[in-house]
């Protein structure tokens, strides 16, 4: 019992490594997204299009400030298109996979004087940057689309949520990424599993 | 709480610089005249393929701007002209006049500004156009005559019919699979069979900016993608036929079979026209299946993939800018005026309200327009690049603007 409760265990701290970024709002198509919370700019993500996307064709990557979960979502208005990203077919998953450079601030097709009315922020809710009168979005979304940024159809998008690193000055060490510490959480699940494991058996054959 | 205070500093030098750089923004109004003379006048715009129907979009939102009153009266002789006159001193900042832009069916870049400068024994496009579209930005001998606008941007797609896996070209290797040096998929990554690259209209904008990028980036000043024995025609056996396809619609090449695959074709567009428009990135007879099916295969350049972000970063390698294109009697930029130059010109009739549109796409900034789009309420420059974007293309990116203004421009 204690062997398949170490096993479950394993398998449920490796599973939180492909589980952390994966999500869909209304959209059905499966986004993996290698980074999503404590964001910060210059930040990058692998965004993968897991399942329910066109096999082949075009799949694209924008950072948005809405999903389609919302009825009021339009593409044009709520998504930046000059942060998007074409994705390509990685041969080592045979998924389409795209490196997306989040943006954090002001969308980046917003050239303007002092952030133009119309243009909206992905920020973190603390920061203190005015933005203009533009809204700011504390969550905002990766979008991958199938067959061009237009295509509205629920079965070929979708949507992970993301959130950005506070930048409110804390005494808390540095926190380290999810990158890191999932595999580090992992490996130590497998190590205590094993112990247990282990521990057992020799009580057994003592 | 020295350091503090020293932030704190920092922080208001660097917001009083933000607002000074602010101050310093341009509308291109100039200081004497203007193009409006309360008459609505008629301008039309031909050439490049890639732009027509950003152009034609572009148009709606300008023909559509508020400007005067006009005269409703059905009986009036003045009908729809303005009740009262543009003010010499007080800009109007949309399309005062109510002028009417309209663009002709594509003939390419090239005859779009071959029409206005007549160089080289070129004639003017029928029906007669005033500007131009191009994809391509005017070479010096154009530059003589015409100025150029470049309003956005777009980035040179190296594209493959399905079923290929994604491939990395280096501009070496695009140059020689051109010149038939490298004649099958398996010397560049790719699964084994035949290449067949294709050609394309000499006026295009598009074939242009894809030679140059070759000629310089694989060092051959004579590369022409049109010239390699193996490059295909638009239709008949190999070389039997002298006419190569118009741009950026790959049914043109997939339905294409005499004598070759054409799934092993390889072939160059606009990025945004094929991303944006599934029909035209549409090809034929995957799979033997005779209906169009959007499985298009994009091949990074250099490592890279063409996509907005990289466009409007200016970062894919085989960006362009797209050019509103006019003659210097009509919009012209001089840059003695202060703080950043003047786009000045015609100020009356036709020379004048292509000189007001071309004001309109260059204004960088939402606050140079005093009214909003009648239709959805955006700021002006809100408005623009929502269109761009939803044509496929970026706004002119940061790096490549003429300063205080929204726009590249040659001149």
């Amino acid at each position: 019992m204690k062997r398949k409760l170490a096993v479950l265990g394993l398998v449920a701290a490796l599973g939180a490594l492909g589980a952390a970024g994966s999500a869909s709002a209304a959209g059905t198509g499966v986004l993996t997204v290698s980074k999503t919370t404590n964001i910060a700019a210059g930040d990058t993500a692998t965004v993968q299009f897991t399942s329910g996307f066109d096999a082949s064709g075009t799949n694209q990557i924008t950072q948005c400030r809405k999903s389609d979960a919302d009825p009021t979502f339009q593409y044009l208005a709520d998504c930046d298109l000059g942060s998007e990203v074409t994705a390509a077919v990685n041969p080592a998953t045979a998924k389409y996979e795209g490196l997306l450079p989040f943006f954090v601030g002001m969308q980046p097709n917003a050239f303007g004087a002092l952030n133009d009315p119309g243009f909206w922020a992905c920020a973190p809710a603390d920061d203190p940057t005015l933005y203009g009168a533009s809204p700011r979005y504390s969550t905002c979304y990766v979008r991958g689309v199938s067959g061009g940024e237009a295509n509205t159809a629920p079965t070929k998008n979708g949507f992970v949520p993301i959130t950005f690193m506070s930048l409110a000055p804390t005494n808390n060490a540095p926190e380290s990424p999810l990158t890191v510490l999932l595999p580090v959480a992992g490996i130590g699940a497998a190590a205590a599993a094993f112990m247990v494991i282990r521990r057992r058996s020799a009580s057994s054959i003592a | 709480m020295k350091i503090r205070h020293i932030a704190a500093a920092g922080t208001a030098a660097l917001m009083l610089l933000s607002i000074t750089a602010t101050s310093a923004h341009a509308d291109y109004d100039g200081t004497a005249t203007y193009g409006a003379d309360a008459n609505p006048d008629l301008a039309v715009g031909g050439g490049s393929d890639t732009t027509y129907k950003l152009m034609q979009a572009l148009d709606a939102v300008y023909n559509a701007a508020p400007g005067c009153a006009n005269d409703v009266a059905n009986t009036s002789a003045n009908k729809g002209k303005c009740l009262v006159a543009q003010e010499a001193t007080v800009p109007k900042k949309q399309n005062y006049d109510h002028d009417v832009m309209t663009e002709v069916y594509p003939t390419g870049s090239s005859a779009g500004i071959g029409s206005l400068t007549l160089l080289s024994g070129a004639t003017q496009t029928s029906p007669a156009i005033d500007y131009a579209r191009s994809s391509r930005i005017p070479s010096a001998a154009e530059l003589a005559i015409v100025s150029g606008f470049g309003y956005a941007q777009d980035g040179i797609a190296i594209v493959s019919p399905g079923g290929r896996a994604s491939l990395n070209l280096t501009p070496q290797q695009i140059h020689d699979i051109w010149t038939c040096s490298i004649t099958d998929w398996s010397t560049v990554g790719g699964a084994a069979g035949p290449i067949t690259p294709w050609s394309m209209n000499t006026s295009s904008g598009t074939y242009n900016v894809f030679r140059d990028y070759i000629r310089t980036a694989a060092a051959d000043a004579l590369f022409d993608p049109n010239a390699g024995a193996c490059v295909r025609k638009a239709s008949g056996p190999l070389g039997a036929n002298t006419v190569p396809p118009f741009e950026n619609d790959l049914k043109q090449i997939t339905e294409v079979s005499e004598g070759v695959d054409p799934m092993q074709s390889i072939w160059w567009g606009s990025y945004g026209e094929l991303s944006t428009y599934s029909y035209k990135r549409a090809n034929i007879y995957v799979g033997g299946v005779a209906a169009p099916q959007d499985t298009m295969t994009y091949i990074a350049v250099n490592g890279a993939t063409p996509g907005g972000g990289n466009i409007l970063a200016n970062t894919y390698p085989i960006g362009r800018t797209l050019y509103h294109v006019t003659k210097k009697a009509d919009a012209d930029f001089t840059a003695g005026v202060t703080p950043n130059g003047s786009i000045d010109g015609g100020a009356t009739g036709k020379s004048g309200a292509i000189r007001e549109m071309t004001r309109f796409l260059c204004k960088n900034s939402n606050a140079l327009f005093d009214k909003p789009d009648a239709y959805t309420g955006n700021g002006f420059r809100t408005q623009i690049v929502a269109v761009i974007n939803a044509n496929g293309f970026q706004q002119t990116p940061g790096a490549l603007r003429t300063t205080g203004s929204a726009c590249k421009i040659a001149h």
